[in-house]
């Protein structure tokens, strides 16, 4: 043996390796052809997904690149995935407006997500027909191939906790320090992406907590260390994000909580928005009505998961429930609170979360492999195989509780008091019949962003030199997104941009790009320092051109020429 | 009780040997010499482009620097990932039962040699005779060579008064210079009659079974040709500074080790319990005396003629320095060590590269040199960060364009996030979760290594083959000493010729 050769282990899990990839690739270009249709064949691009990859490319391409221009209302990790993306696609801009990075990277990440579901189910060691099975309830849900297809961030979270709760199940059985360090990690990449997974860090922390406590063998000094120190490892990276993060957004916005307390953020958003509506109690009565939107059968799963754990005294639903349940629970409670908007999409770890526990039906057969298994490990699983019936149950189980969500999905989605951001996709789609007033609201946002492509197009042609257009990013970025000359404008993380802002015909800027200064408009920052500007131009500019916005919730733009002083 | 004092010629051409035995036979190989002349041309050339190009082009020359070092960093910071990985599994370490141990009948053992080198231990030479009498061995297939200096008279007589029987037996090295364990340890390989030799420290306290260990790993094995077993600290909850040593050890041997004897890459060995068969180290030259890491030298040695090194589950227990002055002369003196035998092993680059591959050259240079090195700067760094993180001034800001900033920010953050995480997880996974504390407050350390690694680096261009004792015994476990005062930092003036 040459030296730098590793030692050849005979590692079951290096065998099925092309499997694995092979399915990954396959649901992945599946997504992408889902999105590129959704996108450019319906014209269905979310705001939120759109606005990731236009900071994207205000990192790299605005006239100020550097990596601070991400932004720190939302955590980095979305963005920063699309940016190799948005770099090769730099030359088409037309791929930038629909969000093709954003697709990408959503298809890719949830592809693998489900990967890791099916890996969770294969460590147990069941049969791999009916972990296909469970895992094409998960893949083929609506709710799941919508936002595999959209750029938006719920794909990458999905895959993160589904890495938790894949390293949480194998933990317990194997007490492998590493698998912990797979959650840790898990939770800490997840925060960065969502920071709901702060709820599943603590969440974790105690399940972690209660394992170690009572599996070790020793005195209760020695229990108590090893309880610290296991929760150190689960909990040491999530805070290190969040401390890191925090510490960056202080360093370079004076804010340390962005996220929340910034005038894009969450609070603010909210308030502007006109809250989250209704009383306490609509809003826990609707939440319950999300959650069974997506899987009707929800709570039957989980009843028949606590019950199946009672009996047969193995915990391997307890990661699932918590992973999942914390994410699902934090955002009922914060929604309950009014601190959140009721998105749909808030409960879509419902669907995995169903996966998962049905797919912990089958008791775990064989032998866990494990690395490096820890004192307390319990590898083996049940030395028979399962029984006619046991296996009949299994797949009726699947059948009765995982297929009726991917059935009744397609209706609920369709239904805009409860998936307001996703009914326009799915009647377009599936080509469900509604009623004309809401015929006219999917039609209206399958037209969104067209204006501001137009507006783009219609800057581009100019051939404005650097530094010509000013614009916040409110609204904004889905134009700059667009434009096939990102460098002509002058946005809020461009360094001179209060300066510009103050004095623009010093500045050599020629174009204001105004929004109305009403709702969310109001924290425009072009409107807070002209107030009256988009009314009449405030005396720093004249009216050029109105683009009334034939899209839905966005503003009709007003591109004002700067009047010089002289 | 027998000491050895033969005819006057015996013990000169013995001591000679032991002394000038590998540099004369293969002086590229021994640090007798610290750097070969186109190494040093190699240096002063560097050194010159560095003043020219500052005095020159100032702004270029600092940022072409500032990048090598945030590669440097960058590359330490993935090889140790990438160890750290490789060192996972388990099966790296090697495993021999209780039982497979035992049940290798008594005549079907070969002749077993120890060697102990002690010198000015007189409080712990008594304990040796416990430690080492619970190995299982049969006494007549086993000696124990206790190798001490002949002028040393108090830890001479003192072993003299505990007694010193078969299979033990006392051997005083005639004085000379390089006063060093290594050349002691090759004075006693001239009297060895085993067909495995080790090494003990005199208040090592090995695992009773670990030579029949290493007698069935051999045999399970005969491409091995080197053993090292496992070192492990018995008073690492006695302060901070013993737990970071033992957290230190804990990730070294259980996963930095086993990893690169996974790979095939060349092993530095640890300062014991290194089972070595006594033909190879005949063939590869001994130790060298002159290198005050002998045992890392060795283990590079070993692998650049292409011998193969495992790591043995079995545990010495040693004592984890508890003084912090203490601590860092036996550290910079193992950084000058490290550096010494990258320096010998890259005298040849060719040669090296064709047994040991690139990786494992690189692996070996980064792990050994990259250490030292990246422990200095870091001083240097950490200030810099420091005054950029208050004041952001221009200076700094002409050394770091964007691509070295961001790999520059990444090795620091990201790379000392991991390399605390990695410490966590090596002390969980050998259940030493006691540790935590000292896991958590990991970054102290480092500044006691930066401190220590400056010390080495000045060491290695002025004093190079100066050992610096370490004093043991500082665990309390021995009452009777309390209030003596144990400075053995004497001149010893070396002259390497």
């Amino acid at each position: 043996m040459s030296a730098g050769q590793l030692l050849r282990t005979d590692d079951p899990i290096r065998a099925v390796r092309v499997y694995r990839m092979t399915w990954a690739a396959v649901m992945a270009v599946c997504y992408i052809a889902v999105g590129l249709w959704l996108s450019h064949g319906k014209g269905v691009i979310l705001g939120d997904a759109l606005s990731r990859v236009a900071d994207a490319r205000f990192v790299l391409f605005s006239r100020d690149p550097h990596l601070a221009a991400m932004g720190f209302v939302f955590t980095p990790l979305t963005t920063f995935v699309e940016l190799p993306l948005v770099a090769v696609m730099e030359h088409w801009p037309s791929l930038l407006a629909h969000d093709v990075p954003g697709i990408v990277v959503s298809a890719i990440a949830m592809s693998l997500a489900v990967l890791q579901i099916a890996g969770t189910l294969r460590d147990r060691r069941v049969g791999s027909r009916w972990i296909v099975a469970v895992c094409a309830m998960v893949a083929l849900h609506p709710m799941i191939v919508f936002y595999a297809a959209n750029g938006m961030s719920e794909a990458l979270f999905l895959l993160f906790m589904a890495i938790c709760t894949r390293g949480l199940l194998r933990w317990m059985a194997s007490d492998d320090v590493h698998d912990l360090a797979l959650v840790g990690i898990g939770l800490a990449l997840g925060f960065l992406v969502r920071y709901d997974a702060l709820a599943v860090g603590i969440g974790s922390a105690v399940v972690v907590a209660g394992t170690t406590l009572w599996r070790t063998r020793s005195t209760l000094r020695m229990r108590a260390h090893a309880m610290a120190m296991d929760v150190a490892i689960v909990v040491a990276p999530i805070a290190t994000a969040f401390l890191l993060w925090s510490a960056v957004s202080w360093l370079t916005t004076g804010d340390a909580l962005a996220q929340f307390t910034s005038d894009y953020g969450n609070t603010t958003i909210l308030a502007l928005s006109g809250g989250s509506g209704h009383d306490p109690l609509y809003r826990a009565g609707f939440e319950i009505i999300e959650w069974l939107a997506l899987e009707p059968m929800i709570f039957v799963i989980i009843a028949v998961a606590a019950v199946w754990t009672a009996v047969r005294r193995v915990p391997d639903a307890l990661p699932a429930l918590v992973v999942y349940g914390a994410v699902l629970g934090f955002q009922a409670f914060s929604y309950f609170r009014g601190d959140t908007f009721g998105f749909l999409r808030f409960a879509i770890t419902a669907i995995p979360l169903a996966g998962t526990l049905v797919g912990m039906l089958r008791p775990r057969q064989g032998l866990l492999f494990s690395r490096r298994a820890g004192p307390a490990a319990r590898l083996q699983g049940a030395d028979h195989g399962l029984s006619r019936s046991r296996r009949l149950a299994s797949w009726a189980a699947v059948v009765g509780l995982l297929l009726p969500g991917v059935l009744i999905a397609p209706v609920t989605m369709s239904k805009p008091q409860i998936a307001n951001q996703e009914y326009a996709a799915t009647i377009s789609v599936l080509g469900i019949p509604a009623s004309p007033r809401i015929r006219l609201a999917v039609e209206a946002q399958q037209r969104t962003f067209r204006t501001e492509r137009d507006v783009a197009r219609y800057l581009d042609d100019q051939q404005l030199p650097a530094g010509s257009v000013i614009t916040d990013t409110l609204f904004g970025y889905a134009v700059v997104a667009a434009s096939s000359n990102p460098r002509q404008f002058v946005i809020p993380s461009d360094s001179d941009f209060v300066n510009a802002l103050n004095d623009p015909a010093a500045h050599h800027v020629r174009y204001l790009l105004t929004v109305p200064d009403s709702g969310r408009g109001t924290t425009d920052a072009i409107n807070r320092r002209y107030p009256t500007i988009y009314a009449n131009g405030a005396d720093a500019g004249i009216l050029e051109l109105e683009f009334p916005n034939s899209g839905s919730d966005q503003p009709a733009y007003r591109l004002y020429r700067v009047r010089s002083t002289a | 009780m027998s000491t050895r004092d033969g005819a006057a010629s015996e013990p000169d051409a013995a001591l000679v040997e032991a002394v000038d035995g590998l540099r004369r036979r293969d002086p590229l190989a021994s640090a007798a010499t610290v750097f070969v002349p186109w190494q040093t041309r190699t240096l002063l050339v560097a050194a010159a482009l560095l003043i020219a190009g500052l005095v020159v082009v100032p702004g270029a020359t600092v940022v072409i620097v500032t990048a090598a070092v945030a590669l440097l960093y960058l590359a330490t910071m993935v090889q140790r990932v990438l160890l750290f990985v490789a060192g996972l599994d388990d099966r790296t370490i090697l495993t021999v039962s209780e039982a497979e141990a035992r049940r290798l009948a008594d005549d079907d053992l070969p002749r077993y040699t120890v060697l102990v080198p002690a010198y000015g231990e007189p409080e712990v030479i008594g304990q040796l005779l416990e430690h080492l009498g619970a190995l299982e061995y049969p006494a007549d297939r086993l000696e124990i060579l206790v190798l001490l200096e002949a002028d040393d008279t108090a830890t001479v007589e003192a072993a003299q008064a505990a007694g010193v029987e078969s299979p033990m037996r006392l051997i005083l090295v005639p004085p000379a210079e390089p006063r060093t364990k290594p050349k002691a340890c090759n004075y006693g390989m001239q009297f060895a009659t085993g067909e495995i030799i080790t090494i003990y420290d005199a208040e090592d306290i090995p695992d009773p079974l670990q030579l029949r260990r290493a007698v069935v790993l051999f045999r399970r094995d005969p491409g091995l040709a080197c053993i090292q077993a496992r070192l492990a600290f018995h008073n690492s909850d006695q302060n901070l500074l013993t737990g970071w040593f033992a957290a230190e050890y804990g990730l070294w041997f259980r996963y930095l080790l086993p990893g690169l004897a996974s790979r095939r890459w060349p092993v530095p060995l640890g300062g014991t319990s290194n089972h070595l068969q006594a033909k190879v180290l005949a063939e590869a030259g001994g130790w060298d005396p002159y290198n005050v890491t002998e045992d890392a030298d060795l283990g590079l040695r070993l692998a650049r003629r292409g011998y193969r090194t495992g790591v043995l589950e079995s545990i010495t227990w040693e004592e984890a320095n508890s003084d912090a002055i203490n601590w860092i002369r036996q550290r910079s003196r193992w950084y000058k060590g490290y550096l010494q035998s990258c320096l010998v092993a890259l005298r040849r680059p060719k040669d090296t590269l064709r047994v040991i591959g690139l990786r494992g050259t690189i692996a070996m240079t980064l792990l050994l040199a990259g250490t030292p090195v990246a422990a200095a700067s870091n001083l240097i760094f950490w200030l810099v960060a420091f005054i950029w993180l208050l004041g952001q001034p221009a200076a700094i800001a002409v050394a770091y364009p964007a691509p070295v900033y961001y790999m520059a920010l990444t090795s620091f953050v990201i790379g000392n996030v991991l390399a605390l995480y990695s410490t966590l997880l090596g002390a969980r996974a050998g259940g030493d979760s006691n540790l935590l504390m000292a896991c958590l407050l990991t970054p102290l350390y480092w500044i006691l290594m930066a401190i220590a690694a400056l010390k080495g680096i000045w060491q290695l261009l002025v004093r190079p083959s100066y050992w610096e004792k370490t004093v043991h015994g500082l665990d309390g476990m021995d009452g009777e000493r309390a209030g003596q005062d144990h400075d053995h930092e004497s001149e010893r003036a070396v002259s390497p010729s």
